[in-house]
């Protein structure tokens, strides 16, 4: 076994260590801190979670449909994820653990980890624990704003560099009248955060991922040096292999805020859980006319009629859009208003959760364009 | 309300639950420019209810000392009222508007039921809310009625008619067509016209689906299921026999549950109960005719809760066809037995 893949084994399992004999969150984090750079491939990922309940509890309730989920220990919770070897695929094992996050009801599910691990172990169990836990979604200006605040951290022998973005990017040729085509593409690049965020916002591009690098400027030279790699998915995974503690302290700590602040905003909304007295709308604004045309409020009919998961009531979608959505996961029920250019109106109904609302509000910011949302305001 | 196919099919249905909410917005929207001020603030002494029920005194011309409830009841100050009717549309046949005239003469009364210490009021307008498509003709028609009849309002009685302005920003838009308001600045307002932003009736009152009219029953039928029942059935777990989540429900309870959250539950005696029994009653035999109910005994019902992905009001549309196809074939075996009998 080549050196680097040995010592790849031996910080995974290092991790399964002590993340099953720890007796503290602080004891797994700790040791993450203290890390070294790990070699190619391996990374501390992360899915930022935001759930109400008990992740454990949401955990054991899905592990008779994943009898490959074996909960380690309870406090702080760790848990195993073993998938047998398919025809299709290899075997992946691996433990997790989840951690508290600096906002209530957002917690850091975290491994050390292959990419392989995360994508067939990892992310089909954490699709299945929604609507007891939703992954926040980090928008595309939260995401920027988080990376300026790493580099502000770091001072100013650090810098940032974007190594690859994963761009969204409406097909330019689709017709107007049809449902339009996105096109996903990952471009290597090695520029500021700056230049690649205003690019994206002058060619309407949005970005699914990224991955950036920190660099650290070699001294009485030019040159920088890379000391660590990571990655953001705006679907709430974060991935690196280096600089725990400033990473943590600056780039989560700034998502997790955005997140946290975002789901203040939207708990408490459902009219049953009011005691009847409903609460004002939620509002998605947009800086532009994103619905001045015609076309605009059909494809936003077309992107809520194909919203997974879902029944929908469609009322009227010409020249404005009304339609009634109902999560059937979550039981969550929403009305959806367009009767001006720059705002989507969104009224709660008898039950309208934080999660199933971040969904909805996912979905659109994915499909649409992302927005502000806020409380209605006249 | 009826349940026989319509003629234009679920693009009717349609358009009919969107008068039925556009009536309920061009209300609420009367109600903002009644009782707020230039600034959007609530005026602090105005009260006003969806529906209200209101006593006739014996000198009624139509229906005395009897109970009425108006669309919208609104007092904005100890001594200022407005009862409002609203008419998203209109029967063609004129002959059927003589009824909607007598509504409006039963509000031309000293009223009880406001907001005072002895529910009298020395002072209130009537109002006839109506889109301005039939606003002239209504008007010329109500000019003739009650020249005809030699009669006229006692109380200042005023047509204002709506029109939803489809603009970069979706507005109703309220003017005076005919008669006379209380209220000077409401006057001169409504006189000029005056738009309302749609949107700050749905940021205010968004979660009211109902008031005191019957909307279609596909309409009430959405509500129930993805509302009600898309939240009940995580209670319950999945039949796969039955490919359904299977569930009874209480034809009362479901009611109760809908006026708190949408609709007038009744608490106070003046207040109307809305949506009632026999429209969810309704609703629910919809999901009968469909297969997702099924009667069992003292207003109770198995539901077979299936999560629907298509368009839901179309799927619920066809319980009209179903309905019409037992009519059809009940007609044929009635038909079939009396011949018989005859014979």
């Amino acid at each position: 076994m080549p050196e680097s893949k040995r010592s790849s084994k031996n910080l995974i399992e290092s991790f399964r260590a002590i993340a099953e004999s720890a007796n503290s969150h602080n004891a797994i984090e700790s040791y993450l801190s203290m890390t070294p750079r790990f070699p190619q491939h391996v990374f501390i990922r992360q899915y930022i979670v935001y759930h109400k309940e008990d992740l454990l509890e949401s955990i054991e309730r899905k592990t008779p449909n994943f009898p490959y989920v074996n909960v380690l220990q309870k406090n702080p919770l760790v848990f195993e994820i073993k998938r047998p070897e398919t025809q299709t695929r290899s075997a992946v094992s691996g433990v997790l653990t989840v951690l508290p996050s600096s906002q209530t009801n957002i917690s850091r599910i975290t491994t050390i980890s292959y990419s392989n691990f995360w994508n067939i172990g990892v992310k089909p169990l954490i699709k299945k624990i929604y609507p007891k836990g939703m992954p926040v979604f980090f928008r595309q200006d939260e995401i920027e704003s988080s990376l300026y605040k790493v580099e502000e951290t770091l001072g100013s022998d650090y810098r940032i560099r974007i190594a690859d973005v994963t761009l969204k990017e409406e097909r330019s040729n689709s017709q107007e009248s049809r449902r339009k085509i996105f096109d996903t593409e990952r471009r290597w690049t090695d520029l500021p955060i700056k230049d690649i965020f205003s690019q994206a916002k002058e060619r309407n591009q949005w970005f699914t991922g990224l991955s950036f690098i920190i660099q650290k400027k070699r001294k009485n030279t030019r040159a920088y040096l890379q000391v660590s790699k990571g990655r953001l998915n705006k679907y709430g995974e974060v991935s690196f292999n280096s600089f725990y503690n400033e990473l943590i302290s600056s780039l989560l700590f700034t998502l997790e805020s955005y997140a946290g602040d975002r789901f203040k905003l939207l708990q408490k909304r459902g009219i049953r859980e009011r005691g009847y007295d409903p609460s004002i709308p939620i509002e998605i604004s947009y800086s532009y006319e994103a619905f001045s045309r015609i076309e605009e409020v059909r494809r936003f009919g077309k992107i809520i009629s194909s919203y997974p998961n879902s029944t929908k009531a469609v009322f009227h979608s010409n020249p404005y859009y009304h339609a009634s959505v109902a999560d059937f996961l979550d039981g969550s029920s929403f009305d959806i208003w367009v009767l001006s250019d720059r705002r989507i109106v969104i009224i709660p109904q008898a039950k309208s959760s934080a999660q199933a609302f971040e969904r909805l509000i996912s979905h659109i910011f994915s499909n649409f364009g992302e927005g502000t949302v806020n409380e209605f305001n006249t | 309300m009826s349940s026989i196919p319509e003629k234009g099919g679920i693009e009717t249905v349609k358009e009919k639950i969107e008068d039925y909410t556009s009536t309920i917005h061009a209300i609420f929207s009367f109600i903002i420019l009644t009782t707020r001020d230039n600034e959007g603030k609530t005026l602090s002494n105005a009260k006003f209810t969806l529906g209200r029920k209101m006593d006739t005194s014996s000198k009624n011309k139509i229906s005395p000392e009897n109970k009425i409830t108006p669309d919208a009841v609104i007092q904005t100050f100890p001594a200022l009222g407005y009862v409002v009717e609203a008419k998203k549309s209109l029967p063609n046949n004129t002959m059927d508007w003589d009824k909607y005239i007598q509504q409006l003469q039963k509000y031309d009364d000293d009223l009880v039921g406001w907001w005072t210490q002895n529910e009298k009021l020395s002072n209130h307008s009537i109002v006839l809310l109506i889109e301005i498509a039939r606003g002239v003709e209504f008007s010329d028609y109500l000019n003739q009625y009650l020249l005809r009849n030699n009669e006229s309002f006692k109380k200042m009685f005023s047509i204002v008619e709506f029109n939803r302005a489809d603009e970069n920003k979706h507005y109703y838009f309220l003017r005076t067509q005919k008669g006379n308001i209380n209220g000077d600045d409401l006057r001169e307002t409504l006189r000029i016209g005056k738009k309302i932003n749609r949107e700050n009736i749905l940021a205010s009152y968004g979660y009211r689906k109902f008031y005191d009219t019957e909307p279609e029953p596909e309409f009430t039928m959405q509500v129930i299921w993805m509302d009600i029942f898309n939240g009940m059935k995580n209670d319950y777990i999945y039949d796969e026999t039955m490919k359904a989540y299977v569930f009874e429900i209480d034809l009362m309870n479901i009611t109760e549950e809908l006026q708190k959250l949408y609709g007038s539950t009744g608490m106070n005696h003046r207040e109307p109960q809305f949506p009632k029994k026999a429209w969810v009653k309704r609703a629910i035999e919809g999901f009968v005719c469909l297969g997702l109910a099924e009667y069992k005994a003292n207003d109770t019902y198995r539901i077979f809760y299936k999560d629907f992905k298509s368009d839901i009001l179309e799927k619920f549309y066809k319980h009209r066809l179903q309905d019409s196809k037992l009519a059809r074939t009940k007609t044929k075996q009635l038909s079939f037995l009396e011949i018989n009998q005859e014979e």
